[in-house]
Parts: structure tokens; sequence; C-alpha cells
């Protein structure tokens, strides 16, 4: 499946929102689900379904999905890489 | 829908979503460590959510105190709501200690921990959930994670709390009478290694050394479960002769024919043989669970069979035993306590299967004549409590208003002059049967309600339901009892009972509600 498309789902599931609601312009001032106990259950469902791992400190700037998706790309590029 | 609350020291919304799969559970989370509050206060969250069951998950570093303040919690909220269960988790304490060897704190960890099962020895709505199991199981580098520790105050992994959750609903199986009755069994590679058929009674694996070793070990599994109350039976595509031999002749058997109620063995299509079984033991075929090495023969069973419970065989024969205990027994076959009627239920059944070959010898009046039934009718004591829960919680057939109680409850009714509790236990010529039956009996006045009245669908068909109330309504006359309501309420497999109170003689009321006088 489609990495974005994945991580709508991941988004969906978390939030318990549709999908017509996230987009690749969604940041987290848009969605009220999206608050910083969201933002936790967000990324360890991302972890756990990605196989990625984030820094403590990188957690808190990924405000967007744009930047979400961007980084995990980033992160497994790098696992293809090595 | 069962009103489930989360109470932490730590902060648990995570598991919000696993345990919104279990689509029985309403849920309820305290806020972040609002615990003692929730339990304490009388206009908390929780009171006003008024829960069924209480979740309690403490993290021992957080919990820096006595066990004596968690007890007096539970005990004070217990007090104002009866018939709550606390599912307690039990404590572990991190890994990662200064410590190192001094053993203190795996000391203070013990203390607590004996402290807490004690308090739930005492207690019947105390159910100790052992979380350390699954810690052992899985291991705490994947159930903690420190990240969103410090992020958030979450303790758990993703992984921790889809296995929490997993857990609880193994639980709540066990809890709310969801457990399995039957225990289905192939033989060849099932129960031992290679097929019988082809090599012979002398040849198969079973042994005490080596892969015959893992079945072994796995007959003395099953064995096990069937002295918990679950009943055997084999489905095998074999010649019944081939079989018997190995159950005769092959010395390393561990299971013996007898410890089977039914053996299905021919060459016939499984699914048939397994209807057939449920059919012979008025048994649902979803309180059934098959086991079988052969793919092939589990899809063609769940495709024909949607309610049975066929569980995924392992690839890896070594890993048999380690599957058959954390894939079939918690989920399937939870236990919390032993009743003799457990301990002795595959001999219940095949006094069952005997009647019914009697039965169709004789007949009728003269049948009910000959088994010379003895009804004991009593009023339960704390003996009895968990066993007339049980009947609530089991029976679907002969059930006028299938309501559910918890021991705890069928305790407090027991114990209050507003109820009158009747349980029913049966013996006839075949032997004891134990206690089939309960009435639950709300008094008011000079009226009594029937709020439930059930009987084991084992001993329909004997008239023993009218002989049962009609001792009951002579029970309540001496009382002072003047009428007698009571109510039916229908459910898909309780229709046979739909006449029951008008063919006593009771006057029919609208909306399924009848009366009787007694004086």
């Amino acid at each position: 499946m489609e990495l974005e498309q994945e991580l709508k789902n991941v988004f969906s599931q978390t939030f318990n929102i549709s999908q017509e609601k996230i987009s690749l312009k969604t940041r987290q001032v848009d969605l009220a689900e999206w608050d910083s106990l969201g933002q936790l259950r967000l990324i360890m469902e991302i972890e756990t379904v990605f196989n990625v791992s984030f820094l403590i400190d990188e957690i808190a700037t990924l405000d967007s999905f744009e930047k979400i998706l961007y980084n995990i790309q980033t992160k497994q590029k790098v696992e293809t890489n090595n | 829908m069962t009103k489930l609350a989360v109470l932490s020291n730590t902060n648990m919304d995570p598991l919000r979503n696993h345990l919104l799969k279990i689509d029985f559970l309403d849920l309820y989370f305290a806020g972040y460590n609002q615990w003692q509050s929730d339990l304490l206060n009388i206009e908390s969250g929780l009171s006003s959510f008024c829960p069924d069951y209480i979740f309690i998950h403490l993290n021992a570093e957080e919990f820096q105190s006595d066990i004596y303040d968690l007890i007096n919690c539970i005990e004070s909220y217990s007090k104002r709501n009866k018939g709550v269960i606390f599912i307690v988790s039990n404590f572990s304490y991190t890994p990662y200690s200064v410590q190192t060897y001094i053993n203190k704190e795996y000391q203070h960890e013990s203390k607590l921990n004996g402290s807490l099962y004690t308090f739930a020895e005492k207690n019947d709505n105390i159910f100790v959930l052992n979380f350390n199991r699954l810690i052992s199981l899985h291991g705490y580098i994947t159930l903690f994670d420190e990240k969103f520790w410090y992020l958030g105050r979450i303790i758990h992994s993703s992984k921790g709390f889809a296995v929490l959750a997993d857990e609880l609903k193994n639980v709540f199986n066990c809890l709310l009478g969801k457990t399995k009755k039957v225990l289905i069994l192939d033989l060849d590679n099932t129960l031992w290694g290679g097929v019988v058929g082809e090599v012979g009674w002398q040849n198969i694996q079973l042994s005490q050394e080596g892969i015959g070793r893992i079945y072994l070990d796995f007959q003395r599994k099953i064995k096990q479960l069937q002295q918990t109350g679950v009943l055997l039976a084999i489905c095998s595509k074999n010649n019944e002769n081939d079989v018997k031999e190995v159950f005769e002749n092959n010395k390393n058997m561990h299971l013996a024919w007898e410890d089977f109620t039914l053996h299905e063995i021919n060459w016939n299509n499984k699914f048939e043989n397994i209807t057939k079984m449920a059919a012979s033991l008025s048994l649902g075929l979803d309180s059934m669970v098959f086991l079988d090495d052969n793919t092939f023969e589990r899809e063609l069973v769940t495709q024909s069979i949607p309610e049975i419970i066929v569980a995924d065989f392992p690839k890896d024969i070594s890993t048999l035993n380690r599957w058959f205990i954390t894939d079939v027994v918690y989920p399937y076959f939870g236990k919390r306590k032993l009743t003799n009627e457990d301990i002795n239920k595959t001999d219940q059944y095949k006094r069952i299967i005997n009647r019914e070959e009697i039965k169709k010898q004789l007949d009728y009046n003269e049948f009910i004549k000959e088994l010379n039934i003895k009804l004991n009718i009593f009023e339960p004591t704390s003996d009895s409590y968990f066993r007339i829960a049980q009947l609530t919680q089991k029976t679907n057939q002969f059930n006028l208003t299938v309501k559910r109680y918890s021991d705890s409850e069928i305790k407090a009714m027991s114990e209050s002059p507003n109820y009158k509790i009747f349980g029913c236990s049966y013996e006839d010529k075949f032997g004891k049967e134990g206690i089939i039956g309960c009435a639950i009996i709300k008094i008011c006045n000079n009226t009594a309600f029937i709020d439930s009245f059930l009987l084991s669908c084992r001993v329909l068909g004997r008239r023993v339901e009218f002989t049962f109330l009609e001792n009951i309504l002579k029970e309540l006359k001496e009382l002072k009892i003047e009428t007698v309501d009571a109510s039916y309420i229908q459910t898909s497999r309780n229709i046979i009972t739909k006449d029951f109170y008008s063919k006593y003689g009771f006057s029919v009321l609208e909306d399924n509600r009848f009366t009787i006088k007694v004086r």
C-alpha cells in the first residue's frame, strides 16, 4: 500500500475520524483530536506500523501530516541504504 | 453492555482504542493519577459511570504507599457499590535498579503482591490480573517504553497495551461465562506424530524423549484441561479399530478412551461429525473448539460451521505446547475457580448419553417414573453462591429472563431481606447432577416477583421445572405471600419457556407478564 494512504489510515484509526478530514496539508492545529496526548498516541502507532523510531526530541516537532510523511520516508530510505 | 472503568497512577489512554475492539465493553478512563479520589469520592466521574468492573493497573515505583491504601480505597467503594468486581494487576518492579544485588526492592514487591493475593482470597469480588506473567512471557523491554513515560507518563509501549488488552479480553471471557465447553481433537499428527493407519499403533511418534515427547506433553495438558471441566471429543478420519489399538496397546498413551465423551472415528466429513456431536450433547456449536493439524480440514470446518472456534495449529511442532496454552487455553478455557460440577463434568455427560439411550426404549411416563428423580430445593449459602452465579451466566435455553449475576451479587441478594434465592439439585437412578437450577425472587410486602427462573438443559423433559416451581410457591405461601408475579423476556435461545408459566397455571397478562394467587 502506498505510504501516504497507510499514514492516513493510522491517523484515521488513532483519532477515530474519517479519512476525508486528513490530507497532505493537515497540521496539528487543524484537528481537535490532535492534542498533546493525541500526538503521543499517534507517534506510538506510527512507530509500530512503519517500524521506525523517533528520537524523544523529534516528536514535538512533528506537527503536520507532511512532516511526518517526509520523516518516515527518510528513515525508511536510510534503512534500505544500510 | 458491560461497563469497565480503568484506573491507574500512569496514563493508560492508549489502551482505549485496543479495548474498543472488544465490543461488549462500555468504557470510562479515570484522569491521570485520579484512582484514589475516584474511588473515595461519592460524586466522582467513576461513581456516576457506575461500572460493573473496575480495572486497577498501578505501577509499583509510582505507588509510594502501603498496600492498605489500595485496599482501603477498594473497600470504601465496594461498601457503597455492591456487586462491582475489581480486576487488579499485581506489582512488578523495574529491572533497572542501582541497588543491583541487594534485593530489597524485590522483597518489597513480594510483600505487596503477597498482601494483594491474601486480600483477593478473602474477597470474591477481587480478581488479581497476573501482569508479571505477561512480563515474563514478553519481556520488560518489549512491554515498557521510557520515551513515552518521559513525554506523557505513558508507561507501556504500543505492544504493551496490545498485550494487556488481549489479556483483559481473555479475563472477561472467563468472568462473563463466555468460555467454551468442549475440545474436539483430531488424532494423527495432533495427539501423536504420524498416521496410525499407515504405520501401525507401535510406530506412532509418542515417547518420553524427542519429538514423541512433544505429543506426550500435549496429551498431559489436555488431560489437565479435562480435569477442570472441559469435555473432550475425538473427530478423526481413521478406521476405528486402528485407533482402538493405540489406546489399548500403546503404553505411551496418556489419554484414555474413557477420557473422551464422544468418539467420531470414520470417513465422513468432519463438519457432519461435529454437528452430530453438538446434538447429542445438547450443546451449541459455539461452545466448541476444534484442533486439527491439517489446514484443509480446518478450513472446511470453519466454512461449514462459522460459530465454532478453529484454532490455527502451529507449523513448528516444537511450539505445540506453548501455543496450546497461550492461543487455546487462556482465550477459550479460562477458569477462576473449580466447582464439584466442573470436576465431574465428563462423568455427568456420560450419564446424559446413557439416559438418552434408555429413553429411546421406554414410554415417556414410564421413563420418568423409572428415573426415581429426587430434587433438593434449598436456600444457597457461601458454598453454592459461585455455582448459582455460574448457572445464571451460562444457562441460555430454559431461562425465563436471562439475567446474569456475579457470585458477589448472589451473595448480596441472599443476605438481603428483600430477596429469596432458591437452588435446586437433582439426583436420579443414574447419579447426582449437583445444582442444576435456581430461582431469584424479589419480595415486596405480600407480593413476590420471580426475577429469575432457570434450569440446566440437562434436566429438561422430565417435568423438573414444574416440581421446582411448585415447591417455590409452597415456600412463598409459608412466608405469607399472597400474589406471585412473573415475566418472560424473549431471547433468541429461550423460546421453549414462552408458555411455561401459563402451562403451570398462572394467569396471562399483557406484555409477557403472568400472575398467580397462592393463598
